[in-house]
């Protein structure tokens, strides 16, 4: 599902920020009308049924709620990824005309952050409760794990108050080349997991479950935890990175937001989705020729071979590429230049 | 001479005057459309459209599920506002419908989005009030977006009527053809288009015109040859031949025209040469 930049501003300022690099290289940047109805042509023609709408925040784009009601009108699904921080009239118009789509139609993917771990102004966790509270059924939680000792108490709590999915999307937050946002190193992802593996009676006990977002590698699961993973979400568990296809306001192509300056393109290079995707994963296989996995012991790994796991996200791979000789393709080394990330 | 389209505002008794007459019947309130359609039909006369003069945007019309089958040309001053048309879309796809917008940018913009969810619009192109960057840009989509759209005119008609090898007359878009379509008020006196008509710039009325065709309606039929008989740039034009010099903006400022007119020719040409090689290339058949 191919995402859509609707706006380069935030009303956020996550640590752990994916795009980060991207907001602050395109400030005030808007989709506008052309563009969208261009990108509704060309899903339709590649195949695509189902579109999301990332930012910045989407919701600040002043015709959101018109885009989403057209891309309905187009017959895609749409998914929203908010932090569910906007003002009362955009609140107001949410419910007003997106309240009564069916699930099955347009769905939310609300990013929280607990507030006792991550810095917020003032005011900012009503706005995301006002928000739950309006449309908590048609929203999904989500959570990018940014530090070891990450606290997911106070989600479950949101979870059962404002009726929300029972299936939290669950992301590792991934080092952007260029940013020096907050990341989970590959030595913590074990850490991590663990942590995570802690909240299991809550998980269980809330009848909550979890897709695991990309990067996760597959052998710093205990078989116990795995047993565990494939009780609560069944079969959807992903140990994969795979370009998410991201597209600007201002038509640019890329895998994703850490990898944003590498194989940047315009959309309008490209004739169909196809393409996109073939180009993109050519990117990662570039990457991934270089260094198989994230660990030493991903090379040979029977998982790997299988197609089951990855080996950890690409971007970390390029944090692994960074203190080595210039040897790699033009395109990677000209992203390691500009890197400065903490080993 | 042949007779002429009747465009004329919806008098019955002025309707009830003529038998198989082919006409379009001008309202300026929808509680009238389907009443105006009727009168038509029932008079002996052939309905082309009604023509539904609305002073508020598309938005604010209310359309009726009782005007299907009736052929409407709604011209209105703009489409107003998405999350409004958006709840009327089901009910605008089921009628018969053209809607007739002005070429301001904003409407340009709404003319796409309405015709890629299936309404059919028509821009009205006029001399010196037309965005001529942005109707670029659409004509392009209009002529070669790959996912289906409803149509959008004049560049469905010139696309569907083009030939390479002459000149193109697509006024007919707009009702406004010397050759087709004479516009009357009640009086039946005659002008050649709704803004004549609605200014009192009569030629004449009907019975004494179709006795004897007066010049200015074959001088109106000629007027683009007076662009070679002065120092005037439209006749060294690339798109002169389907612009025939009726665009000139009155400043004299013709670089928007120009290169609007130029490139839907070449794009035009893309297109036909595209459909040419498709059938050059198809398997041979017995």
């Amino acid at each position: 599902m191919p995402n859509i930049l609707l706006t380069s501003k935030c009303t956020r300022s996550c640590p752990y920020c994916f795009a980060e690099r991207e907001m602050n290289s395109s400030p005030d940047q808007i989709l506008s009308w052309e563009n969208l109805i261009y990108l509704a042509d060309f899903m339709a023609a590649s195949g695509e049924r189902a579109i999301s709408l990332l930012g910045g925040e989407p919701t600040l784009h002043p015709l959101f709620v018109d885009f989403v009601l057209y891309l309905l009108q187009r017959e895609f699904r749409v998914n929203v990824f908010t932090n569910g921080i906007m003002s009362s009239h955009r609140l107001l118009e949410l419910k007003e005309h997106l309240g009564a789509v069916p699930n099955e139609r347009l769905s939310f993917v609300c990013n929280l952050n607990n507030p006792e771990q991550t810095n917020a102004p003032e005011g900012q966790q009503e706005r995301v409760e006002e928000f739950l509270g309006a449309m908590g059924p048609l929203t999904q939680p989500g959570f990018n794990i940014y530090r070891v000792d990450f606290d997911l108490e106070f989600l479950f709590d949101l979870v059962n108050r404002y009726g929300m999915k029972r299936r939290l999307r669950l992301g590792l937050a991934h080092p952007v080349p260029g940013a020096s946002t907050a990341y989970i190193k590959p030595s913590e992802i074990g850490l991590a997991i663990e942590r995570l593996y802690s909240y299991r009676p809550l998980f269980e006990g809330f009848q909550l479950d979890f897709v695991p977002d990309c990067g996760f590698p597959l052998c710093k699961f205990s078989n116990e935890q795995l047993g565990w993973l494939y009780r609560i979400g069944g079969v959807e568990m992903r140990f994969k990175c795979s370009p998410a296809i991201d597209i600007t306001p201002d038509m640019s192509v890329y895998a994703c937001f850490p990898l944003s300056n590498i194989n940047r393109r315009s959309i309008f290079e490209f004739d169909n989705m196809g393409q996109v995707v073939d180009f993109l994963a050519g990117t990662h296989r570039k990457i991934r020729a270089e260094a198989k996995g994230i660990y030493p012991e991903c090379d040979g790994c029977a998982q790997m071979n299988r197609g089951t796991c990855s080996g950890g996200g690409a971007c970390q791979l390029l944090n692994i590429f960074k203190n080595e000789a210039t040897v790699r393709l033009p395109e990677i080394e000209s992203e390691l230049k500009n890197t400065c990330l903490p080993v | 001479m042949s007779l002429r389209t009747l465009v004329c505002p919806y008098e019955p008794e002025l309707i009830n005057g003529f038998r198989e007459r082919e006409i379009a019947v001008r309202v300026d309130s929808a509680s009238l459309v389907r009443e105006a359609g009727n009168a038509v039909r029932n008079s002996g006369n052939r309905l082309l459209c009604v023509i539904l003069d609305s002073a508020q945007p598309v938005d604010a019309v209310p359309f009726e599920d009782g005007w299907s089958g009736i052929p409407i040309l709604l011209t209105a001053p703009a489409a107003g506002e998405f999350r409004s048309i958006v709840h009327k879309l089901p009910l605008l796809r089921s009628l018969n419908l053209k809607i007739y917008l002005s070429s301001t940018n904003e409407n340009i913009r709404d003319a796409r989005i309405l015709s890629s969810l299936g309404v059919s619009c028509t821009l009205r192109i006029e001399a010196g009030a037309v965005a001529w960057e942005a109707l670029t840009d659409l004509m392009t989509y209009a002529l070669c977006a790959r996912a289906p759209h409803a149509p959008i005119d004049p560049f469905d008609y010139i696309t569907r009527k083009y030939d390479a090898t002459t000149h193109l007359k697509w006024g007919g878009v707009y009702l406004e053809d010397a050759d087709k379509y004479f516009h009357l008020d009640k009086e039946k006196n005659v002008a050649l288009s709704a803004k004549e008509a609605l200014t009192g710039q009569f030629i004449g009325r009907l019975d004494e015109i179709e006795k004897a065709e007066p010049e200015e309606i074959v001088q109106r039929a000629n007027a683009w040859s007076r662009n070679f008989t002065g120092n005037n740039p439209c006749a060294t034009c690339e798109g002169f031949k389907i612009c025939m010099g009726s665009f000139r903006p009155e400043d004299g400022k013709t670089e928007g025209c120009k290169a609007f007119f130029s490139e839907t020719i070449e794009t035009l040409g893309e297109l036909y040469a595209q459909k040419d090689r498709a059938g050059k290339e198809r398997v041979w058949r017995l």
